[in-house]
């Protein structure tokens, strides 16, 4: 537990009033996928934003590599190796395809040339966007915009990697190509959080999980056993 | 696969290149009895300098401001105040002149950047009201008076006598503001700057400190407007210095100047502080040829009318019009 890459504590958060995360605790270790499953309005997003210091929290303690973060903003948080890519993708619209790349690099505050390397390399492993650099990020197909998400985080090369709901609206043949990239993220060793309402899909991918229910975790466990539990079957994967 | 490379150096400076050709040649073409023109381009270099601070605010960093004319008036009263009451050098009083209008962005961008879009636009609003009330009701500054005999502003030389002696001062500031923001838009600084307009949330997952960016472009943004200032009281008016220039009306003029030349362009304030200028002048000169003179509400209704439909046909602004038509040229 203690060399986990991410480490959240209690942690509770909300929009004004309304406390949305009522205590939660999780961990995510280098070179894990851990899914974060659960209902729509279960608070998985407000997890995240919080993880990702866009949301402050109200109680609870966060850590990275084993340092305390809480209350750190977002843009300390993305320049210790933080990235989310959130629900929506977080894309510049109005900006082109290379200069969402290019933004990707911005916390890591790399030289122009360095910059254009990982971008071209980010390219070539995902050639849908190699032809269309120039293009405003708003044109590309739902499709290519999530592509362009992941290979934005591509460029950044974070430790933690926090994806809110990546498969969310996509065809299938694009939703397999996002879980291929998860799978690369934990072979390159970065701590993987995936916030997913497709359990089943999730589950493949993950290593762990979590089940998040009006903001508290009700359950976790290895892919596996909550892939047999019975609760998780009957609640989730719609099965008996 | 190759990197992908970067924008080449004569695509980012070749638009500043060409334009320091024609400020160049401006003041020595034959204008015959168009002569007039002349002090007239010169102004629009102010207006120029004015509508990119905006195009550097509103259109790189999404920030709006109505009240920029509050900082043009910061930029002339202080150089003005400094140099007619105080007795500084001119030199020294512009130094502090845009030192001024940067201080006084630096201390209400603080309060006011915290804001989001209606209410950004009516606090900088407010902002641009009580500045040009506190001018018009000091004693210092003469109020509704004004400050008259400043010090006036030539290029050295023989040269200075002509009338290139100020448009090379005034033009000469606009060119390197340009250059500067063609140069910012290309920077990682103007990329993470369109990120905060497009999406703050997303920027700063990104790792980009958004309030402080939009602090330095607020900044910035005043000090060019501070620098407008310096020339509007050193050169184009050093004769009398009122707060006419100054309130609400100019502020809301230089929005339209970005917004109509486009906000997505670096050269959209030159565009359209040149087109504002160049409409309102042709209207009244046509309006003068047809003997329609000193009917002043039918120039203002014309006037009015031809922004609207440029704004309706072209709400991108006129760069990209411009570029469209430029396309379908090259396509035929």
């Amino acid at each position: 537990m203690g060399d986990a890459r991410l480490k959240v504590v209690n942690l509770q958060a909300g929009y004004g009033k309304l406390q949305v995360l009522k205590g939660v605790s999780c961990h995510v270790g280098a070179g894990e996928v851990v899914a974060l499953l659960g209902a729509n309005g279960a608070g998985k997003s407000t997890l995240l934003r919080t993880v990702a210091g866009l949301l402050p929290a109200v109680g609870g303690r966060l850590f990275l590599d084993g340092n305390e973060v809480t209350g750190r903003p977002a843009e300390q948080l993305a320049a210790l190796g933080l990235l989310l890519v959130p629900e929506g993708r977080g894309l510049f619209p109005e900006m082109t395809v290379l200069d969402n790349l290019r933004l990707g690099g911005h916390a890591r505050r790399l030289p122009a040339r360095e910059l254009a390397v990982c971008v071209a390399a980010a390219a070539a492993r995902y050639p849908v966007l190699a032809g269309r650099l120039t293009e405003r990020a708003g044109n590309l197909s739902g499709g290519q915009q999530q592509m362009l998400a992941l290979a934005r985080a591509h460029v950044a090369a974070p430790r933690v990697l926090v994806l809110d709901e990546p498969s969310t609206g996509l065809a299938p043949q694009w939703v397999h190509d996002v879980f291929i990239a998860v799978r690369e993220w934990r072979e390159r060793g970065a701590a993987v959080l995936l916030a997913e309402q497709n359990m089943a899909q999730a589950l493949t991918v993950a290593d762990r999980g979590y089940v998040l229910e009006n903001g508290q975790i009700v359950l976790e466990g290895t892919a596996a056993e909550l892939l047999a539990s019975p609760a998780v079957r009957k609640a989730y994967l719609g099965g008996e | 696969m190759t990197p992908p490379r970067a924008p080449s150096w004569w695509r980012i400076y070749r638009g500043p290149l060409v334009l320091l050709a024609v400020v160049l040649v401006a003041p020595w073409l034959p204008w015959g009895r168009f002569g007039y023109l002349v002090p007239l381009l010169q102004l629009a270099g102010i207006y120029t300098l004015l509508a990119t601070s905006l195009t550097l605010l509103l259109g790189m960093a999404g920030q709006i401001s109505l009240g920029h004319a509050g900082f043009f008036a910061v930029g002339a009263y202080t150089a003005g105040v400094a140099a007619t009451v105080w007795h500084w050098p001119s030199g020294v009083a512009a130094l502090a002149a845009v030192l001024a209008a940067g201080l006084v962005a630096l201390l209400c961008g603080g309060m006011v950047l915290r804001l989001r879009g209606h209410l950004l636009a009516l606090a900088t609003l407010c902002l641009g009201v009580i500045l040009y009330e506190l001018i018009l009701k000091s004693s210092l500054t003469g109020g509704a008076a004004g400050l008259y005999d400043l010090p006036e502003w030539r290029v050295p030389g023989r040269l200075g006598a002509g009338p290139a002696g100020g448009f090379y001062l005034v033009w000469g500031a606009a060119w390197l503001a340009l250059a500067w923001l063609a140069h910012l838009s290309a920077s990682p600084a103007g990329r993470a700057l369109r990120a905060v307009r497009d999406d703050e949330a997303a920027a700063a997952a990104l790792g980009v400190d958004v309030f402080v960016l939009k602090l330095k472009a607020f900044v910035a943004s005043a000090m060019l407007a501070g620098v407008a200032g310096v020339l509007y009281a050193f050169v184009h008016s050093p004769s009398y210095l009122g707060p006419e220039e100054f309130g609400l009306t100019t502020s809301v003029l230089l929005v339209m100047m970005a917004v109509l030349g486009g906000l997505n362009s670096p050269w959209g304030g030159l565009v359209g502080a040149l087109a504002v200028m160049a409409l309102r002048e042709g209207i009244t000169l046509v309006a003068d040829q047809c003997g329609f003179s000193g009917a002043a509400r039918i120039e203002q209704l014309v006037y009015g009318l031809i922004l609207i439909l440029l704004l309706t046909r072209a709400p991108q602004g006129l760069v990209p019009l411009w570029r469209r038509v430029c396309c379908r040229a090259g396509d035929s």
